[in-house]
């Protein structure tokens, strides 16, 4: 590749990642107020409720008490889940065996190319150690290992394999290349000369991009690209199942914000077409009066 | 075991109790904390003989984590209408029972009998332990629990007085919305319902004169008092015999064995009865 | 015997969408002692006369009563209003109550099935594919990229997208949507935080307020005879009132006290909402929550008016239109009488319809407090506000966790506090709290008693519930052992009847099931004792 197209490709990538990642995010955060949907436990309840699983509505007249919130169940539950896919290992060892390589094969590239990042805007940082190399390599090869094992499992294991589409596998080995393609990239050159390559690509320079590298560039930058619009943004997704769901256990108290957005809610218009529903009026009008007498309130 | 387990220990388990032996404590607060919560039955005991008010001690009573030394503070209370305000808010049956060994002014016992915030065990068994009879009248009359009025008739030295008073409790209420009821509603929704409350002479006469119309409600009717010709209660037996005896369903192999064999002498006549008639 | 038949290819997998497989009752998860030898009877298969009038599930079992359409013409009309609806799914307006969650749940399940062994109706089946929670979701998620994304045609079997839509294939999601009992045990698996029980649960809807098509027992003798008559169980208000009479001098001849039954008392602390179901097949509920609470000094009434005394809202398992309706008219009672507070009874999704669900829908100004009854009944219980000997209640208890109450609310301890105060010989079941088995009745189940679903239920969703009672009273399990399954819900009562009548149980292993309130009366000193009628009903 020449590097004239490293700068406009790297640039196009950021855009359509950022972009698109946040279109998803947006989508879900201004989905309007839902009702209520807890599930427990909930994490953020302190201690010893949280322990069996209990909420707020286990204390006499709760409302008149002030509400406990522990941000370090909260963190704990969070951190156990993504430094160690904890639910996934509890309930389905098989799957975690393929699963917690690839994970954290991301995770260390993700940190690798942060370091990279910081490397190209000129901070000190021990490129002389080989830690972006080893990170580059690690993370290489935990994602390629965990591909592999995660395709074997979705390939030939009867619970998986009905469910698991041919886009399904070709992401798995397009994940797999790249994995393999930064092996490569940390062996062939080691990340010092990434850094370089990418400092004089932003200066202007006419620097040389090795074919291991400009394939690797090529790959991964496709998947950052179409990974926001798949189900792979489950790794912010899971950021709003759990606090704006399945952690959504705040009340509605006098002078709630969240009263407006009911009220915004219940003027929206009913359009659903059965027979007991009133299609046409709001939601308001609809929840107050039934359907014409004459219909006797049957669908 | 998860990283919030690691992070609990670090932080600190349960709050040590206090190791200092009540003998050594002088402070009564430091005293009713011990007798109140100490895991060790020696000190908490030991904590209640040392406490000298009988406020203290009536705290032990009402909010100590264990009977034995709540038990011990009440006997040491000697203020009989704290023994029943201690009843009155925490009841308990051997902190009631303890508390009573303590009262014995008739006054205090009548308040206690007439107190309805009180348990009515606890006024039972005040009733129970005096006999002004002005005052167990006046009881009689006055308080709204069938138990307490059958203890207070049991009291009554008249045996004349006592057997009317009996006769009076033993009526039970006409049924004087019985035909308004099986007019108003739904037959079939009524037996569902009545069907529920096997225990009521009113719902089970209520279903046998439903069982006497026939029909679908009907039939059902005479199902569920079948059933109850089994009832623990010789009343219920008897109510159910008399509701299916002009029936098309009349169980008669059942009310053969009744006639036979059960053991109120009233259901065994009654059974016999409805046979004869259902020959005739 | 080994589990139900795997799909091999998802090509399988969508022959197990439509073409009828029974549940085989030999692949059923096995039961401990003393049911080892016990050999389920095949689930009875409709009658050919009612399968010409009645549509049945991929497993021949029928829910949702879906009438047979006359002509292709109107089965191709129906498939073209599904569509229209499935849209309105995903807009705002129609469906702001549960968008969020539903666009979560169908656009980030990655597949791992995970949730599968969280299932109790799965498992306890034998594994049955259409009953794997990801079966029905996965269909429906096919469907939405197919017919409802842009370019969704293109490649639809590269990208899985290929399920095609047909009247046969609406017909087993309807029915589908009626094989979970929306426990949610799935969701509390699911690494992502994907809800299968709220996809269902929205499938269920879609039908529902745009096909007018649901299970009867739900819709037309459920919600809708609520809002008209005012009680799921057809009995008026004055009525209701009138029959009062006779619980009053039930509870007197049986207890020895005078318990008048409060109506409409303006400005009481309570109101307490029970499940009117209790009236009808468990009227000690009602008669011992009012000794308890009279004999604690309690301030409550009952209200006699239109929805007012029954607090079932069947709407919450499948229509927001319905649940919202009476959820109001819920609130609008309490409010008119100016209680202080609503206090739900032993009723699991009335729980969760009442305080959670209802907290984002009922305007301020309709406001009233809600306290859950265990919560009151332990402050009672635990605060010594009534005289109690435990040693009446001197048999096996274990406690059925309803899963509304826990897994949906967290109240978990109250409850448990009560027993320990209570019951000498109580024991957990394994697993219990949160992490409960759902009794196979949820979501309504409980209440359908037509056609050959009671079948399924007693036979397939109840197993594993009945699985872990026998577990639980292992050690003591001969019928001379009288013992207590504490089922703190209606609608899981009813399960909890028919399970214990399917198996024989009282009479095989002397076990009985109940409320918590008639264990408490049972231990009360001052009522007669042997308020626990050791008797099935």
């Amino acid at each position: 590749m020449t590097s004239t197209l490293v700068l406009p490709w790297v640039a196009l990538v950021l855009v359509v990642f950022v972009a698109g990642s946040i279109w998803r995010a947006w989508r879900y955060a201004r989905a309007p107020m839902h009702l209520r949907w807890d599930l427990y436990p909930v994490a953020h309840e302190p201690a010893p409720r949280r322990d069996h699983g209990g909420s707020y509505l286990e204390e006499r007249e709760w409302w008149t008490r002030p509400r406990e919130r522990s941000l370090l169940g909260e963190a704990v539950f969070m951190a156990e889940e993504i430094l160690f896919l904890k639910g996934v290992r509890a309930n389905n060892r098989r799957l975690w065996w393929g699963s917690f390589p690839f994970h954290w094969g991301l995770y260390l590239l993700v940190l690798t190319t942060v370091g990279i990042f910081l490397g190209v805007a000129g901070w000190r940082l021990p490129l002389d150690s080989g830690l972006l190399s080893l990170g580059a390599l690690t993370g290489g090869g935990l994602v390629l290992a965990g591909s592999v094992i995660l395709l074997v499992l979705r390939s030939t294991d009867p619970k998986l394999r009905p469910y698991t589409a041919p886009v399904d596998r070709l992401n798995l080995l397009f994940l797999a290349l790249f994995g393999a393609l930064c092996v490569g990239v940390a062996v062939r050159y080691g990340l010092g000369h990434v850094v370089t390559v990418l400092s004089g690509v932003l200066r202007g320079h006419e620097v040389r991009v090795g074919r291991l590298l400009a394939a690797q560039m090529a790959v991964g930058g496709l998947f950052l690209m179409y990974m926001p619009f798949t189900r792979m943004v489950h790794f912010f997704a899971k950021y709003f199942t759990y606090h704006d769901v399945r952690w959504d256990d705040t009340p509605m108290e006098p002078g709630s914000p969240l009263a407006d957005r009911l009220a915004a809610a219940l003027n929206y218009g009913v359009d659903w077409s059965a027979g007991h529903v009133r299609t046409g009026k709001t939601w308001a009008e609809v929840a107050t009066t039934l359907p014409d007498e004459e219909k006797g309130g049957k669908a | 075991m998860g990283l919030a387990d690691l992070l609990k220990r670090r932080r600190g388990g349960e709050r040590p109790t206090s190791r200092r032996a009540p003998e050594r404590v002088r402070g009564e607060e430091e005293l009713v904390r011990i007798a109140m919560e100490d895991p060790e039955l020696e000190h908490r005991l030991l904590a209640v003989d040392r406490l000298g008010s009988q406020d203290a001690l009536e705290r032990v009573a009402l909010d100590g984590s264990h009977l034995d030394a709540r038990l011990k503070a009440v006997r040491r209370i000697t203020d009989q209408r704290v023994l029943a305000r201690i009843m009155r808010e925490r009841k308990q049956p051997d902190l009631m029972m303890a508390c009573f060994e303590g009262i014995r002014d008739p006054a205090v016992l009548e308040e206690v009998a007439r107190d309805t915030r009180q348990s009515l065990t606890a006024r039972r068994i005040a009733i129970d332990m005096f006999a002004d009879r002005d005052a167990l009248l006046d009881i009689l009359r006055s308080v709204n629990a069938p138990v307490l009025r059958r203890a207070a008739v049991e009291r009554i030295g008249d045996q004349d007085l006592r057997a009317q008073l009996e006769a009076e409790l033993a009526a039970h209420r006409p049924d004087e919305n019985l035909d308004r009821i099986l007019e108003t509603y739904d037959a079939d929704v009524l037996v569902e319902f009545l069907g529920a409350f096997r225990d009521s002479p009113s719902a089970v006469r209520a279903l046998g004169r439903l069982a006497g119309r026939g029909g679908e409600a009907g039939e059902h009717a005479a199902v569920i008092l079948t059933r109850l010709l089994k009832h623990a209660r010789a009343e219920i037996r008897r109510i159910a015999l008399e509701g299916l005896a002009d029936t098309e369903a009349f169980p008669a192999d059942v009310v053969e064995e009744m006639a036979g064999s059960d053991p109120d002498p009233e259901v065994r006549r009654l059974a016999q009865a409805a046979l004869e008639k259902a020959d005739a | 015997m080994e589990n139900a038949p795997r799909p091999a290819s998802r090509e399988e997998l969508n022959r197990f969408l439509t073409e009828h497989e029974g549940v085989d009752p030999r692949r059923l998860v096995p039961l401990p002692f003393p049911y080892e030898d016990w050999e389920d009877a095949p689930i009875p298969e409709l009658s050919e006369d009612k399968r010409s009038r009645i549509e049945v599930g991929p497993d021949g079992v029928a829910a949702a009563q879906i009438k047979v359409p006359a002509d292709d013409e109107e089965r191709d009309r129906r498939v073209a209003a599904f569509l229209e609806g499935l849209a309105k799914l995903f807009t705002k307006e129609n469906n702001w109550t549960f968008l969020q969650p539903l666009m979560l749940s169908m656009e980030n399940c990655v597949k791992c099935q995970t949730c599968a062994e969280a299932c109790p109706i799965y498992t306890g089946s034998g594994r049955m594919e259409a009953y794997r929670p990801t079966f029905r979701a996965e269909v429906l998620r096919k469907i939405v990229n197919r017919y409802l994304k842009p370019g969704g045609r293109i490649l639809p079997g590269l990208r899985g997208n290929d399920v095609e839509l047909s009247w046969d294939v609406l017909v087993s999601l309807a029915e589908l949507s009626y094989r979970c009992t929306l426990c949610r045990r799935c969701a509390q698996t699911c690494p992502v935080g994907v809800d299968n029980a709220l996809i269902t649960r929205e499938i269920r809807k879609l039908f529902s307020q745009e096909l007018g098509i649901a299970m009867p027992e739900l819709h037309e003798t459920g919600t809708i005879k609520q809002l008209t008559v005012g009680s799921s169980t057809g009995l008026n208000p004055a009525g209701l009132a009138d029959i009062m009479e006779f619980a009053e001098e039930d509870i007197q001849e049986k207890t020895g006290l005078d318990i008048t039954m409060p109506f409409d008392v303006e400005g009481a602390e309570y109101l307490v909402m029970h499940n009117a179901g209790e009236f009808l097949s468990w009227p000690e509920n009602l008669q011992a929550f009012a000794i308890i609470l009279e004999l604690a000094g309690v301030s409550w009434t009952l209200s006699s008016e239109l929805v007012g005394y029954d607090s079932v809202n069947y709407g919450l398992f499948y229509d927001d239109v319905q649940y919202s309706r009476i959820a109001l008219k819920h609130y609008e009672v309490a409010r008119k009488l100016g209680v202080r507070k609503m206090m739900v009874g032993e009723c699991g999704h009335a729980h969760k319809a009442l305080m959670p669900i209802a907290d984002r829908l009922i305007p301020e100004q309709l406001r009233v407090r809600t306290e859950s009854c265990l919560v009151v009944l332990e402050d009672i219980v635990v605060n010594e506000k009534i005289l109690l000997d435990p040693s009446r209640n001197d048999f096996p208890v274990t406690l059925h966790d309803p899963c509304n109450i826990t897994r949906s609310m967290g109240i978990v301890e109250p409850q448990r506090k009560i027993l320990r105060k209570i019951a000498p010989r109580f024991r957990e079941m394994e697993p219990h709290g949160v992490h409960n088995y759902c009794c196979g009745g949820g979501s309504g189940f409980a209440i359908c008693q037509s056609m050959n679903f009671p079948d399924w239920r007693t036979r397939v969703s109840g197993r594993l519930k009945f699985r872990q009672i026998l577990e639980a009273f292992s050690d003591c399990i001969e019928p001379e052992t009288p013992k207590y399954v504490c089922a703190p819900c209606s609608n899981c009562k009813g399960q909890m009847r028919d399970l214990l009548n399917y198996y024989e149980a009282w009479d095989r292993c002397g076990i009985l099931y109940g409320g918590l309130v008639e264990l408490i009366v049972n231990a009360m000193v001052d009522v007669r004792e042997g308020f626990v009628e050791w008797e099935m009903h």
